[in-house]
């Protein structure tokens, strides 16, 4: 038996560092190997010496040799991973888990509900749906964020607000007085209401803080989007990403084989699963 | 290959032969899996009591594993002798989550496949016993002939031997001088012994009757959001006893240090479920409480079509907080 070792990971190098907000940064990591994977898929990212955490990309899978990660600096490992400078190598292992469906999503319109550091995994699957936009009947990205300065990739916005077929509205839970915002003011829950969109038809996809995933969903329940087209992004503790090591449950499942990504539909008669 | 006799006085000299070749653990009087030592002086082997204490899934995944794939297949075979049936289920749930899924662990499989199971009958359950409640038999079965290899039943001065495994008939053949053929009498006299053995699990669990075979993961969905889970643990101290002694538990962490290692993690522990800015999935205790019920009657059933209880009794031994799982399935069960 020569097997190979599940849980080792592939070398990658730090090739850029993009600073997003005070406690989010970009990362740029050229894994040795390319590692293809599907917009919603995560990886674990190692530490040498101090850990693993679970990230989603935050590229698109078009781009082969690079991928992009947007970290928020909130423990042990994600400190260390904000210290990384170009040239610094980490662990990869993955991708994990079952991305987002975007075949099913085609001619349909797609609603994306994101906050904070959530942007992340989103960014990936709102670049994938650009590079075929023509497939979807309309896209819309609500994102909310705590103050003007949390948003993330502030450079992209510009750029994704001329694209056709893709309208962007955003939110900031509050707005210092000195600085500038000329968008909503409020959760992100209630950009919701701004948007009109097919409910019977549309794919929504939720990413966000716990809190957030739960009031953001509960509100599109109520206002009858599909439990079957809304898809979440479940956040739970994980250490093998491979189904094993029984820390990702969410009811009967296990968050880092059967999601990350799941859809309502499979979640809403489970107990508690936000708190 | 039919059923086979051996004699208890030959145990110590059958064992001997095969330690030529393989590490042998055997069931000794205090519970424990032992080493045996062919140098030693003869020992009178009896692997009649009930299940050892240490679940059998510590030989398959170790508490502090370095996970380094040059370290496989250059063990030994081990022979583990007196393995009991609630075990055999257990492994089930073992291998249902190491081999399969995404991926198998080569950790897991290279140990499978590389240790042996004498499985015994159980003659004598213990008042922790509740094997034939959920499921189960105080004896191994042919149909679960991929989880052991051979089985031996206690009768008169020696054991009735089921030869299950192909690697067994080769083992049976090479030690023929031990054994015979298992005449009808003694194959009879084994259905009484296990009929006998049932019938003390009932006498047991007399007080649980109500609970025998119910539909449990019934009962433990619809009784999720029940208020009592808070009465059931008021006694619970988390000292994760009941996880570290269950032999179907297999929750694990991995840590960096020069090399991965595997440590064994338990769902009582406030740590499990907690993830980075402080969130948990479970942060109360009755939650984590709950939550090893769930997995036990419910989830794992749901994935895998088997309960990940098998009625061992061992979590009811541990409890310094006097918890027994019968006690909890009965009164939640009782409830309106
Ligand atoms: C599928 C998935 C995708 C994620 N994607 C992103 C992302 O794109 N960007 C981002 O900033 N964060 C993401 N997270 C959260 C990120 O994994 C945690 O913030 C990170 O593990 C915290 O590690 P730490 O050591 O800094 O925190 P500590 O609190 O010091 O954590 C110690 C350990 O606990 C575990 N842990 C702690 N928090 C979490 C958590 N929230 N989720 C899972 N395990 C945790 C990890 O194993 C970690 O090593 C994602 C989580 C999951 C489950
Ligand atoms: S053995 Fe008893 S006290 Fe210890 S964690 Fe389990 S239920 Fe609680
Ligand atoms: S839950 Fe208790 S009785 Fe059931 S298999 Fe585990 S230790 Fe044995
Ligand atoms: S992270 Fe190990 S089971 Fe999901």
């Amino acid at each position: 038996m020569s097997q190979v070792n599940p849980y080792l990971p592939i070398e990658a190098t730090v090739e850029k560092v993009i600073d997003e907000t005070a406690s989010i940064k970009t990362f740029v990591f050229r894994p040795k190997q390319p590692i293809a994977f599907q917009t919603g898929q995560f990886m674990l990212v190692t530490i040498a010496g101090i850990g693993e955490s679970a990230f989603t990309p935050s590229s698109s899978p078009s781009v082969k040799d690079t991928m992009e990660f947007t970290i928020m600096k909130v423990g042990v490992n994600t400190e260390k991973i904000h210290a990384l400078k170009p040239g610094d190598t980490v662990g990869l292992r993955g991708p994990y888990g079952k991305g987002y469906p975007v075949e099913k999503y085609f001619n349909h319109e797609v609603l994306i509900v994101g906050g904070g550091v959530g942007l992340a995994p989103l960014r990936s699957l709102l670049l994938t749906l650009i590079e075929q936009i023509e497939k979807f009947k309309k896209i819309t990205l609500c994102y909310g964020s705590k103050t003007p300065d949390d948003v993330v990739y502030k450079y992209l916005f510009p750029k994704w607000k001329e694209i056709k077929g893709l309208e962007i509205v955003r939110s900031v839970d509050k707005c210092p007085e000195n600085v500038k915002w000329d968008e909503t003011v409020g959760l992100v829950t209630c950009l919701l209401d701004k948007v009109n969109a097919d409910r019977d038809n549309a794919a929504v996809i939720v990413c966000g803080p716990p809190i957030m995933m739960k009031f953001a969903t509960l509100k599109i329940y109520q206002q009858g989007y599909n439990p079957e087209n809304t898809y979440l992004s479940m956040e739970r503790n994980m250490s093998c990403g491979l189904g094993k090591c029984g820390h990702c449950g969410v009811g009967p499942h296990y968050c880092c084989k059967d999601g990350p990504v799941f859809t309502y539909e499979q979640l809403k008669d489970e107990p508690e699963i936000w708190d | 290959m039919k059923s086979q006799f051996i004699f208890k006085k030959d145990l110590n000299d059958f064992l001997g032969t095969l330690s030529v070749d393989n590490d042998i653990y055997y069931l000794a009087d205090n519970d424990a899996y032992k080493k045996y030592s062919a140098n030693g002086p003869s020992i009178d082997i009896s692997i009649d009591n009930v299940r050892a204490n240490l679940p059998l899934r510590s030989f398959f995944f170790n508490h502090n594993e370095k996970l380094d794939t040059a370290s496989l297949n250059l063990e030994k075979k081990t022979i583990i002798f007196g393995v009991k049936a609630c075990d055999l289920n257990a492994l089930k749930i073992i291998k249902e989550v190491y081999l399969g899924g995404v991926c198998t662990d080569p950790f897991v499989e290279n140990k499978l496949a590389n240790t042996l199971i004498f499985a015994s009958d159980c003659p004598t359950p213990k008042d922790t016993c509740f094997c034939t409640f959920i499921g189960g038999n105080p004896f191994a079965q042919a149909y679960e002939n991929k989880s052991f290899d051979l089985n031996f039943s206690p009768v008169d001065d020696g054991y009735v031997v089921d030869v299950i495994s192909v690697v067994a008939e080769e083992i049976i053949a090479q030690a023929q001088a031990f054994f015979r053929d298992a005449v009808d009498t003694e194959l009879s006299k084994r259905e009484e012994m296990r009929d006998s053995a049932v019938k003390t699990l009932d006498r047991i669990n007399v007080n649980y009757k109500s609970i025998k075979d119910i539909d449990f993961k019934g009962l433990a969905g619809r009784k999720y959001l029940s208020e009592s889970w808070k009465e059931y643990c008021k006694t619970c101290v988390q000292c994760t006893g009941c996880n570290n002694i269950c032999p179907s538990c297999y929750c694990f962490y991995l840590t960096e240090a020069n090399a991965k290692y595997r440590y064994w993690d338990a769902c009582h522990y406030t740590t499990h479920g907690k993830v980075a800015g402080g969130g948990n999935a479970r942060p109360k205790i009755h939650e984590r409480f709950r939550n090893r019920y769930q997995c036990k009657l419910n989830y794992r059933k749901t994935n895998f079509g088997i309960y990940a209880c098998t009625g061992c009794g061992r979590c009811i031994s541990v409890c310094p907080g006097k918890i027994d799982i019968r006690d909890v399935v009965k009164k939640l069960s009782a409830e309106s």
